[in-house]
């Protein structure tokens, strides 16, 4: 199940369920919210890369920001002096955190049709939205 | 940080479900929202200053050194003029990764550590604020 599907399958089964009390709409709902987690974990360990400008070194990081691999080319070895290559590395790996930032906001938006700038009341289930509890977290983050 | 959402942030919430049993709550509602304010209040200083810091690491077999912010940011990487020259690109790209790594260690046994150190109604921080990175 790609993350979009399991996004829309907890999306559906907790609007379904919102105001559910019976133990199979908790189930269901429980289900689908360890299928979403699921896919978040699956999610922060894919992998993007990114160049310094000059393309003398590509860093790769996974989506949760971890740095798992540093390609310094030939050319790079040859031009840069220890300061200049170090500084690239770091240019390097900036760049791929960067990447991996607007990576995760891209999948986050093709899976709930907005990006994260979008205001949180419109991520929640229409059926959530009028629940006291939710309705004044709402108004507390408004504040 | 560039997403308030992520694994972290997931372990987060089920570490707190676990520590919640332990909870060991004052009768006194007064004192729980009393306790409350300071706990946050030391999370908040907490969080400020090591926000503030920085955390070296380094490669074991070669010089080549990483600095990092507590959020896993890599601020800096010093690499020594006789590691580039006697050290081929391929292994110097490795110690890079190695010495991040190392780090970021550092920096996450900085969060435990002062996390560890606060608690709320008998329950170390530590048990259920995760290191902002994984």
């Amino acid at each position: 199940m790609s993350t979009e599907d399991a996004y829309k399958q907890f999306y559906e089964t907790a609007t379904q369920y919102a105001r559910s009390n019976d133990s199979t709409g908790r189930r269901r709902s429980a289900e689908a919210a360890t299928a979403l987690r699921q896919q978040f974990l699956t999610m922060a360990e894919e992998t993007v890369s990114a160049t310094d400008p000059q393309g003398y070194v590509e860093a790769t990081v996974r989506l949760s920001g971890e740095l798992v691999d540093v390609r310094i080319s030939a050319y790079a070895m040859r031009d840069l002096d220890a300061a200049g290559l170090s500084h690239t590395c770091t240019e390097a790996i900036a760049a791929a955190r960067i990447r991996s930032g607007e990576a995760m906001s891209e999948k986050v938006e093709q899976m709930v049709g907005t990006g994260l700038d979008t205001p949180v009341e419109e991520m929640i289930p229409a059926a959530y939205r009028n629940m006291p509890e939710v309705a004044a977290m709402l108004k507390g983050l408004r504040k | 940080m560039t997403s308030g959402i992520g694994p972290e942030a997931l372990r987060g919430t089920e570490a707190f479900m676990r520590a919640a049993r332990n909870l060991q709550l004052p009768s006194n509602p007064r004192l729980i929202f009393e306790r409350m304010a300071e706990f946050q209040e030391s999370m908040r200083t907490s969080v400020q200053e090591l926000a503030k810091q920085t955390f070296d690491g380094s490669a074991e077999n070669v010089d080549v050194t990483a600095t990092v912010t507590v959020y896993g940011a890599v601020t800096e990487i010093r690499i020594g003029t006789l590691a580039k020259r006697y050290t081929d690109n391929l292994t110097l790209g490795e110690a890079v990764v190695e010495a991040v790594r190392a780090a970021r260690a550092n920096a996450q046994n900085a969060w435990v550590e002062r996390m560890t150190g606060t608690d709320l109604f008998g329950v170390s921080a530590g048990a259920f604020i995760p290191p902002p990175f994984s």
